[in-house]
């Protein structure tokens, strides 16, 4: 009877182990590969500055990895659960110790009960910092007319905290738009409100102007804005901007100017300088940027259409550039054709200048000037010193790639991309190396990226980096512009 | 406790019946998920953590009598609390136990029937013709339009939705209040946010995807205080599955996946997703094969002009040919349109 317990207890802890193993969360002895592991987001081979927050992934249909990442300087860390999930402070001090050199990550997925162990793959951790405290964005459903909740908001790259800078509930949820710092630095902003409290906000260094939404003798208000690099004035076009559907399968809308120009404010004096040069009746000029040195102003170009609605497909836009007076905010000289997108028949949108001057960052589309809804869209750079222009294949996918800006040190660039689903539009981050070559891009780390993506209805606009986090705890923008009377605008005519 | 169980036997039935419609009406306007990211979400505030309870009630309105039951049960246990707490305050009286039954039934309905309900007849008959479309009531839709003469032009073109789909639209149609053109199809601006939805499942049916997905966008950002609606994220996983967009379809069906009442239904696109084989057995692909694959505009054009596009394409598509022989109609141009195929033989204008 003993022998028989004896035996009995053999058996249920021979039991209990067999099912142990089989539940068991760690890989023993598992199945190795040469596939790379498909993890989402793809994050293989992409450089990362060492700043950047880590790069947690999953795996689709596998219900636990386990990812070990060596440096080739050193150091090592292990996460084991549900998706990988680094620890903050453990991935920082291992991309510190390996910066200028790589991480080799080692994944094991199990899948059906099955562990697989992938071949390890690199991410390489560049000598170039980030230099950059964030990225701030504007986040809005993807859609037609209608869009219910938006906001502008900053993102820590080095964490995964996010907080609103303005969040449209607090202004009647209005619609807020293109909030661009000068040269990443929060203390001086414009932003757009538009609605029945609308208004051009502009920041600088303390003091928060709150203008009227448009000049009647401008005929609009202002658009897209940049910063020249003095504060003294920001160049905006003024559009009158059109958005129509598309009822074939493969498009969805399609956003278009029958009239753009460009002008230049003052913040100081709250006056608009309209020359005729870039206020032509022939073309649609937008997207204006100045130049790091600010005495050239980039922007783009084409001829008018007849009937738009009809010859939209006939509006290709080339990059091109005027002399810039810093002292007085005149034109100088003639306009001068830099990019001739449409004798390639494209359209050459959204010119970025590294800060350093040495290259033209652009989008390249079939048409018009709203490239996020064209899958063809690509981001193409220029080297400004050799004159020579190419696509920045590492970065592009088969989807649209648009709006993009660099970081201070000329490094790095942030920019959107419907890569992943062809609707709800990404942040993604790539290195540029001192010939301007881009390497794979990585897309905005989150820290649970499959969650995210499953969740999120938001889409990401006109991101741009910042040195600094915006001041959310003084008064607020929203505060100011349901507060503020609006300063009028005078508009100062000056044919060229 | 009779008059309990009478309070709670009204509240069912005036669930169930009159206000059957507004039942609908709160379902669409929510959406509760069994996740953790909904529930992390939802309790980050007071406001959140009401909103998850109140989401959490209304999903059972996806079946009338069992949201008209929780109701009842709810509208009972609250008036059942208030005698107790009564009880507690040393005030239970006989006479005073009506008052609790009065109480909880005020609460009830101040609680469940929005203000515009109570105030604004042409928002009840939004709600009405909302929730017999969005079933396929095509008779009560008739029958009622027949009985209130209603005046909204959601009333007409749910009505002449309804005959559509019965195939009596261009011999019937005459037969009940007409608005001219836009009582067919209506403008894609409407001040009514309800509208979006009916008119999603009526562009839907004629084969215009991208009219239908556009409205259930609309609709889907509409909604007040970022609630989601099952309804609508239905109907854009449908549009991106008949167009062909399967990771953006996978997108919502995801999202779907966790609800009580749709996760079924999600499920079992998710599993075909991308295989002909699901379109073999279901009407996507009917839908897909009307749909217009060649005309593009950027005009926005007459709806005039796109039902003679779906016609042109697809001879076949019965629904848009009977809206063209009514628009002809409505419009008194009768003249032959060379390009048409002959109307089908039903068709005796």
């Amino acid at each position: 009877m003993k022998q028989h317990a004896s035996y009995l207890s053999l058996l249920i802890s021979h039991f209990s182990l067999l099912i142990l193993l089989g539940c068991t969360s760690m890989p023993d002895h598992p199945e190795k590969t040469n596939a790379l592991p498909p993890i989402v987001p793809d994050y293989i081979g992409v450089t990362i500055p060492q700043e950047i927050a880590p790069l947690n992934f999953g795996i689709d249909e596998a219900d636990r990895l386990d990812v070990t990442i060596r440096g080739a300087k050193g150091g090592e860390m292990h996460v084991n659960g549900d998706y990988a999930d680094f620890d903050i402070d453990e991935w920082h001090a291992l991309t510190r110790q390996n910066q200028g050199n790589s991480l080799i990550v080692t994944v094991c997925a199990r899948l059906d009960g099955t562990w697989t162990q992938y071949q390890p793959f690199s991410i390489y951790v560049s000598n170039d910092p980030l230099g950059e405290w964030g990225v701030t964005y504007r986040l809005i459903p993807p859609g037609y007319e209608s869009y219910g909740l938006m906001g502008i908001y900053q993102r820590d790259l080095s964490t995964f905290d996010e907080t609103a800078i303005i969040d449209n509930r607090d202004i009647s949820k209005q619609c807020v738009n293109c909030h661009t710092p000068n040269r990443t630095d929060p203390k001086q902003f414009t932003f757009h409100v538009r609605g029945e409290q609308g208004a051009t906000v502009v920041g600088r260094d303390g003091q928060t102007d709150i203008l009227a939404p448009r000049n009647e003798q401008l005929g609009g208000g202002m658009v897209y804005p940049f910063w020249h690099p003095s504060g003294r004035f920001i160049a905006y076009s003024t559009n009158q901007t059109h958005q129509n559907f598309h009822q074939r399968k493969d498009r969805r809308v399609e956003v278009y100017d029958d009239r753009s120009d460009i002008i230049i404010y003052r913040p100081d004096s709250h006056e608009i300088l309209l020359d005729s040069l870039l206020a032509t009746k022939d073309h649609l000029e937008n997207y204006p940027v100045f130049s790091p040195d600010g005495k050239m102003l980039y922007f783009c170009a084409a001829e008018k259409q007849d009937s738009i609605w009809k010859n939209y497909k006939q509006v290709k836009y080339n990059i091109c550039r005027v002399g810039f007076n810093p002292e007085t905010g005149a034109f100088v000289g003639q306009v001068d054709t830099l990019i001739n997108a449409r004798n390639l028949g494209k359209s050459a949108n959204m010119p970025r200048l590294s800060y350093d001057g040495r290259f033209l960052l652009y989008t390249l589309c079939d048409y018009g000037c709203f490239p996020i809804w064209h899958p063809e869209a690509d981001l193409w750079m220029m080297n400004l010193e050799d004159g020579t222009t190419y696509p920045l294949d590492e970065a592009n996918s088969t989807d649209a790639e648009s709006f993009h800006n660099w970081s201070m040190n000329s490094r790095w660039i942030v920019f959107t991309s419907r890569r992943h689903d062809g609707l709800y539009t990404n942040l993604y981050l790539a290195h540029i190396d001192s010939k301007g070559r881009a390497s794979k891009a990585f897309r905005l780390p989150q820290r649970n990226p499959q969650e995210y993506q499953a969740e999120t209805i938001w889409s990401f606009n006109t991101p741009d980096f910042a040195s600094a986090p915006f001041d959310v705890n003084g008064i607020t923008p929203s505060q100011k512009v349901l507060d503020s009377q609006r300063i009028p605008t005078t508009l100062r005519e000056s044919p060229n | 406790m009779m008059l309990s169980v009478l309070l709670g036997a009204g509240i069912f039935l005036a669930c169930l019946f009159p206000l059957r419609a507004l039942m609908n009406y709160h379902e669409e306007h929510h959406l509760f998920r069994w996740t953790g990211y909904y529930l992390r979400e939802q309790l980050t505030s007071w406001d959140g953590a009401l909103e998850y309870a109140v989401s959490f009630l209304i999903q059972f309105f996806y079946i009338g009598w069992l949201g008209a039951l929780l109701l009842a049960l709810l509208t009972v246990a609250l008036q059942r609390l208030l005698w107790w707490l009564m009880k507690k305050a040393r005030l239970r009286t006989a006479w005073l136990y009506p008052l609790t039954i009065i109480a909880a039934a005020l609460l009830f309905y101040f609680a469940f029937v929005p203000q515009r309900y109570r105030t604004d007849a042409n928002f009840r008959e939004a709600v009405a013709y909302d929730y017999l479309v969005r079933t396929h009531q095509w008779e009560a839709i008739t029958e009622k339009t027949a009985h209130d003469n209603p005046a909204t032009e959601q009333a007409v073109w749910s009505t002449n939705y309804a005959l559509a789909m019965r195939g009596l639209l261009p011999s019937e149609f005459l037969n009940y209040p007409q608005t001219g053109p836009q009582g067919l199809l209506t403008d894609d601006q409407q001040k009514e946010v309800l509208a979006y939805f009916s008119l999603s499942d009526i562009y839907l049916q004629l084969g215009l995807i991208n009219h239908a997905e556009r409205m259930a966008f609309n609709a889907k950002q509409y909604i007040p205080n970022n609630h989601k609606s099952g309804r609508l994220y239905r109907r854009l996983a449908e549009t991106n599955i008949i167009n062909g967009n399967d990771i953006i379809a996978a997108k919502y069906l995801h999202f779907l996946r966790s609800t009580l009442f749709y996760g079924k239904w999600a499920r079992a696109r998710l599993a075909h997703l991308g295989s002909d084989e699901d379109y073999i057995n279901s009407h996507y692909r009917l839908l897909r094969e009307m749909r217009l694959t060649e005309y593009d505009n950027l005009i926005p054009p007459r709806k005039y002009e796109l039902l003679v596009e779906l016609v042109k394409q697809n001879p076949a598509n019965k629904l848009a040919m009977d809206y063209l022989r009514a628009y002809e109609l409505l419009l008194r141009s009768l003249r032959s349109n060379q390009a048409l195929p002959s109307p089908p033989n039903t068709y005796q204008p």
